[in-house]
């Protein structure tokens, strides 16, 4: 324990003495970091997002009247089942159609309760789920081209374009997560340099006294962990706050109602975590990467 | 006890610096070794507590093969050793006590006492009225018992010193000799002390390992040494 205060009293010195480096290694941490939630946050909301759309999105396919025939109805249902990206096709007859219409229009939908019997002017349908909520437009085109469609529509197009834009953003940030924690790792190992070396004396001191090359180590690792501590201080902060704050704003979901965003709790705290121990992490390993160069075991 | 044998030591690039030396010094000697610049003085030295190994030969130092350990077993073979350089290394940012606590903290003494050893240390060196001082607030003969007291602080068998006055004048000299005598004395630590200064060798005479060219030209136990 003792020893343990003792190495972190070293790695402040340490961290004090290269004031200017330091900063900057813990203010490339702090942007890094704001990515990093940012990526956390979109990631997590796109998950329950893609599921609301998979249960949601799916193309109404009108069955041409003159393949009403049992015969033919079937076989349109297995031709559809067995192309790529279909999950599943249910089979609505005209008084189910008829009854999905009614439900749609509430309360002024009995209206149509006329048309119920031999002379529903409705068309069967299959209602078809997807599997990929992105796939839909080819999917609905394959089916067009089966016979005995009349028609295919689907609703969702601007939720599926949505989804993709938010999967590029999530793919961007990932990239730029990855340049930036680079970035991060080298300043990080830069600094832990500077420090080595301005230990020089101290260092080769505490080898001829007898020190062992992990007592040696240990403060300058310490180093890496504390400027990964504090640069994580700032962007969890700003991303708990923001996501909270956006939260409340947009009334729990994102644009539609659709799109639930994951609740801030305890969601937060766990990507507060996340966010403390890739940063602490990412210091440990540019310090490490440091170490592992500049005090090598040696006579 | 330090054992010598047949050591030779050719450094990477060619230079060969020491040929075959073979010497014994038994615990609780005193020895001088001396011989002009470049006869491999400093490199003896830096065999004995493993920073190099030697080409060729058997180095050992209180039962332990140096030449042979290894790098994870180096640290805990040095706190058998003290080192004391010309140059005093001392860290200047620290006072004369941190300066000697140093020595003790990083190689895990107990808190109490490594702060009673280092007070005691400093006052055996006798620089208990300077504890809270810093480096550059003293002499260089006081500079250099400081680096004494460090390197004896851990209490090691062998104190090993390279021209330890080879920066101070004849008079402090004379009085880190003095020092170094007590230590060997009072504690039975075996000192090997390498050094130029002849006035030295000569007034305080001691057994004397002359080395040239890497060849160890002379081993006389009565001591003394003339050009
Ligand atoms: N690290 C090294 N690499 C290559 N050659 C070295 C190295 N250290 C010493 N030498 C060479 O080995 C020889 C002996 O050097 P050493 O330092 O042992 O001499 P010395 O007797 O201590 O000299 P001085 O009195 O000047 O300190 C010299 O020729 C020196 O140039
Ligand atoms: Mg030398």
């Amino acid at each position: 324990m003792r020893r343990i205060f003792r190495h972190i009293k070293e790695a402040f010195i340490g961290l004090l003495r290269h004031l200017a480096m330091t900063l900057s290694s813990i203010s490339t941490i702090t942007i890094t970091l704001l990515f990093v939630g940012l990526f956390l946050l979109i990631t997590f909301n796109i998950e329950q997002f893609t599921y609301a759309v998979e249960g949601s999105v799916n193309i109404h396919v009108k069955v041409d009247p003159s393949f009403e025939d049992d015969a033919s109805v079937n076989s349109l249902g297995v031709k559809i089942r067995a192309l790529n990206g279909v999950r599943a096709a249910t089979f609505s007859s005209k008084d189910n159609e008829l009854d999905a219409m009614i439900e749609s229009f509430g309360e002024n939908g009995s209206i149509f309760e006329s048309y119920r019997g031999e002379d529903n002017p409705l068309r069967m349908a299959y209602l078809v789920e997807i599997v990929d909520g992105a796939d839909i437009e080819s999917v609905a085109v394959s089916i067009r081209e089966l016979e005995g469609v009349e028609a295919v529509a689907y609703g969702g197009i601007r939720v599926v374009e949505l989804l993709s834009l938010l999967e590029n953003t999530r793919q961007f940030v990932y990239i730029l997560v990855a340049g930036l924690g680079l970035i991060a790792v080298f300043l990080i190992a830069n600094t832990i340099k500077l420090s080595i070396a301005s230990r020089g004396l101290e260092i080769s001191i505490m080898r001829t006294v007898g020190a062992t090359n992990g007592f040696i180590r240990t403060p300058f690792l310490f180093e890496g962990l504390l400027i990964g501590l504090f640069g994580s201080i700032l962007p969890i902060g700003l991303i708990a706050i923001g996501y909270i704050w956006m939260f409340d704003t947009m009334g729990g979901q994102f644009i539609t109602p659709m799109f639930a965003l994951v609740n801030p709790f305890p969601f937060i705290y766990y990507v507060s975590v996340a966010m403390l121990l890739i940063a602490m992490g990412v210091g440990l390993f540019g310090s490490g990467l440091s170490v592992g160069k500049h005090l090598r075991w040696k006579r | 006890m330090i054992i010598l044998k047949q050591v030779f030591k050719t450094y990477k690039n060619g230079t060969n610096a020491l040929n075959g030396i073979s010497l014994t010094i038994e615990q609780g000697e005193f020895v001088y070794v001396i011989g002009p610049t470049g006869s491999g003085k400093s490199t003896i030295i830096r065999l004995i507590n493993g920073e190099e190994v030697p080409t060729k030969g058997l180095v050992e130092v209180a039962g332990v093969n140096v030449g042979r350990l290894r790098h994870s077993k180096v640290p805990l073979y040095r706190r058998n050793l003290g080192v004391v350089f010309q140059d005093f290394k001392l860290l200047e940012q620290k006072t004369v006590f941190e300066n000697v606590l140093f020595a003790l903290e990083v190689v895990n003494a107990p808190t109490i006492e490594a702060r009673k050893r280092a007070r005691e240390t400093c006052a055996l060196v006798g620089l208990s009225d300077k504890l809270n001082s810093y480096p550059h607030q003293l002499s260089g003969g006081q500079q250099q018992r400081v680096a004494i007291a460090r390197a004896i602080a851990n209490q090691p068998k062998v104190l090993i010193c390279d021209e330890p006055t080879g920066n101070l004048d004849p008079a402090k000299a004379k009085e880190i000799i003095d020092l170094l005598e007590k230590i060997n004395r009072e504690s039975n630590t075996t000192i090997l002390m390498v050094t130029h200064a002849q006035g030295i060798v000569n007034s305080h005479r001691r057994r004397t390992i002359a080395l040239s060219d890497g060849y160890l030209v002379s081993d006389l136990a009565a001591g003394g040494y003339k050009e």
